[in-house]
């Protein structure tokens, strides 16, 4: 096998999407064209990255992350800030203008689909309710990547479909047919489809909007276990500062598409780095006695009401 | 266990299950094909026990054959061997050359129209949509009309001018969609179907032109081949659509998994490690070629299409592992049992009248019309309540 030159500029992209031979692009000696195996250290790095549409050539970045198995990552921002571009860029599904995004070392654009699919699980907003699927059957879909052939699950992939629905407490709903459930059950079955993935790194798009407060805590709550029992990534687009205070390890702060600030709850989510983005004034009120950190609270008027 | 449909159900299809059912229907539609060659318009005086009997050179009862009418020609009460010599080729001609193969190319036809139907559905995530919305149907119908009107029926390698030129109308109206489409954004489906009729609108103004422009002779076979119908067909053509469809259908089904996923959302499906714009594409080729090639050969018969793939998700569901081999079964069977009402029904119509009727047709989509609307219909009805 002859090594190409491992120059130091990434080596250009295989033009167009040829899917299958993109597989053997990336076996350069340097990368790993098997599936990643569990990373000791970081999952999922950002290089210096930069995004942009076609009208908006600079729309997002310059972006520098490591996540590491078992964190959990809150992105938060106004409305228009490139959160869910971000999320969507660190799913794979879409290429970056420069920079990289690797997932263990390997470039994520050059992953093939289903082995990416494999590592990375990614919860849209929105996803379909109108199914006439059974539950079990939605949680099962989960599991396409890891079956190339074949038209039917194995016991195997039952077994863990399974698990993720214990996991997320949708166990009993196993039967039921996934359009006649709440807006909160649905997304616990899209979540436990997502865990029946197997990643290692789960990315969800404001899961926790249009649910009601005890599923809000609920989702969280889940995430975290997640993160902690199966050593999974776990980044959260939400625009609720104060759940993503209590439940998640880092906060990436952004603004228009550009990092106001990012670091521990404690140091991002506070009246004097959120009220510049936001552009509202912000009261911090101390959660019992400041002993479980202050909760954020809109207080006056936004300062500038045309946006 | 089962809230949304009746007792067929197939709710999480255990794959031995599936298979059993799949088979019973494979079996199903073979059972058809054995009784094909006994079935037809012609008042040919066998049934499909002499048929097969004389395509594999057995030997038929004499006595009983005395009793047939227009077997025993010389009325002496007695089968000669001539008699029986020109009985067996009349069963063989007729049963096999023209009555199998008719089922045949109903079966192939069929399966395709529901296959893609069911595809395109799902596809364009749009209840109407089927491969002729995209204006292949006009697109070849505005070919052959072209191909009838100048009379180009000369046939190379096999293929008649006419069915030629409907394939290439097809195609150049699918291809002309697709860049249309896909030079604006991504392939985004509401501009495809957008594009398609828009299309297809255009094509049936070029053929009223062209009928506007024909003779009385000429419109009568332009009419004609509009309806849609399975009759121009000898035992090479019908054999001939075979080798374009199975990949197709393999293509498809194979493709099943993939669609489910695409259900979840363009996004979800992506994530989950679904090629999407490479699964459109290959569908919508796919369903091009296989859908051209009908139009080519019979007309536009669109209703299967259409129909047959509501029926299976209102019977058995929406998850695409059923629905795709369950329309393509049913769309097989549908078509050979309409073509069957279609002969038979101008026999029983001439008896009725005392006219001679017998080897006419009525076209087929005039059965398919008259019997899957109002089955349709009640289904819908039924899911309803």
């Amino acid at each position: 096998m002859t090594a190409r030159d491992p120059a130091a500029v990434p080596p250009p992209l295989p033009r167009g999407n040829k899917g299958g031979s993109a597989f053997h692009a990336t076996n350069d000696g340097r990368l790993s064209d098997a599936a990643p195996r569990h990373p000791r250290g970081v999952a999922l790095q950002l290089h210096d990255f930069r995004f942009g549409f076609p009208r908006r050539p600079d729309f997002l970045g310059p972006v520098s992350l490591a996540v590491q198995p078992g964190d959990t990552w809150a992105i938060i921002g106004p409305n228009g800030a490139g959160k869910s571009t971000l999320l969507r860029l660190m799913a794979g599904l879409l290429p970056p203008k420069s920079g990289a995004i690797e997932w263990s070392g390997t470039n994520l654009s050059k992953l093939p689909p289903r082995a990416r699919a494999r590592a990375i699980a990614f919860l849209p907003q929105r996803s379909p309710t109108d199914f006439d699927l059974t539950v079990r059957e939605v949680v099962l879909m989960g599991r396409f990547p890891h079956r190339s052939l074949g038209l039917f699950e194995s016991a195997n992939d039952h077994r863990i479909a399974e698990e993720a629905m214990r996991t997320t407490a949708v166990l009993l709903l196993a039967d039921r047919v996934f359009s006649t459930l709440s807006g909160g059950e649905a997304q616990r079955v899209h979540l436990a489809a997502a865990l029946a993935q197997q990643p290692k790194l789960l990315l969800l798009d404001e899961p926790t909007a249009s649910l009601d407060l005890e599923h809000q805590l609920g989702i969280f709550e889940l995430l975290r276990r997640i993160a902690n029992q199966h050593a999974v990534a776990v980044v959260v687009v939400t625009h609720d500062v104060n759940l993503a205070a209590r439940y998640c390890d880092h906060v990436l702060l952004l603004d228009d598409g550009r990092v106001a600030a990012v670091g521990s709850p404690r140091e991002v989510i506070t009246p004097a780095v959120l009220e510049p983005v936001y552009r509202v004034g912000l009261t911090a009120v101390p959660l019992n006695g400041g002993g479980d950190g202050d909760w954020i609270v809109p207080c006056a008027k936004p300062m500038a009401a045309s946006a | 266990m089962c809230q949304t449909h009746g007792s067929f159900c197939m709710n999480s299809p255990n794959p031995r299950q599936f298979a059993l059912r799949l088979a019973l229907a494979g079996i199903g539609l073979a059972a058809l094909l054995v009784l094909s060659p006994g079935i037809g318009t012609e008042s040919a005086s066998f049934g499909w026990r002499d048929a097969w009997r004389a395509y594999f050179e057995l030997p038929i009862d004499r006595a009983e054959l005395a009793h047939r009418p227009l077997v025993d020609w010389s009325a002496d009460g007695v089968i000669s061997d001539e008699e029986y010599a020109a009985f067996v080729r009349i069963a063989r001609h007729i049963g096999f050359s023209q009555r199998f193969t008719r089922s045949l190319l109903a079966l192939q036809v069929g399966v395709t129209l529901a296959l893609c139907g069911a595809t395109f559905q799902v596809l364009f995530r749009n209840p109407l949509a089927t491969p002729y919305t995209l204006g292949i149907a006009s697109g070849g119908s505005l070919g052959a009309l072209v191909g009838l009107r100048w009379g180009w029926t000369g046939v190379i390698l096999g293929v008649s001018g006419v069915a030629g030129a409907a394939f290439g109308g097809a195609i150049a109206v699918v291809t002309a969609v697709y860049f249309l489409a896909r030079g604006s954004r991504r392939l985004s489906s509401n501009e495809l179907l957008l594009a398609g009729v828009t299309l297809g609108l255009f094509c049936s103004a070029m053929m009223m032109f062209v009928t506007s422009v024909s003779n009385e002779r000429e419109t009568f076979f332009i009419v004609r081949w509009m309806m849609g119908s399975l009759d121009p067909v000898r035992s090479i053509e019908g054999a001939m659509l075979l080798p374009l469809m199975i990949p197709a259908w393999i293509v498809l089904v194979g493709s099943s998994r993939a669609l489910n996923q695409y259900r979840l959302g363009d996004e979800l499906a992506a994530a989950r490690g679904v090629n999407v714009a490479r699964l459109q594409a290959v569908c919508v080729l796919v369903c091009t070629l296989a859908t051209a090639a009908v139009v080519a050969h019979c007309g536009p018969i669109g209703f299967v299409g259409l129909v047959v793939p509501h029926i299976v998700t209102l019977l058995f569901g929406s998850d695409c592992r059923i629905l795709l081999p369950g329309s393509a079964l049913l769309g097989g069977a549908f078509l050979i049992l309409c073509d069957w009402g279609s002969q038979l029904a101008m026999r029983a119509g001439g008896w009725a009248t005392n006219q001679q009727l017998g080897s006419a047709t009525l076209p087929i989509g005039v059965v398919t019309a008259i019997v899957g609307v109002p089955a349709f219909l009640v289904l819908l009805r039924a899911r309803r309540t």
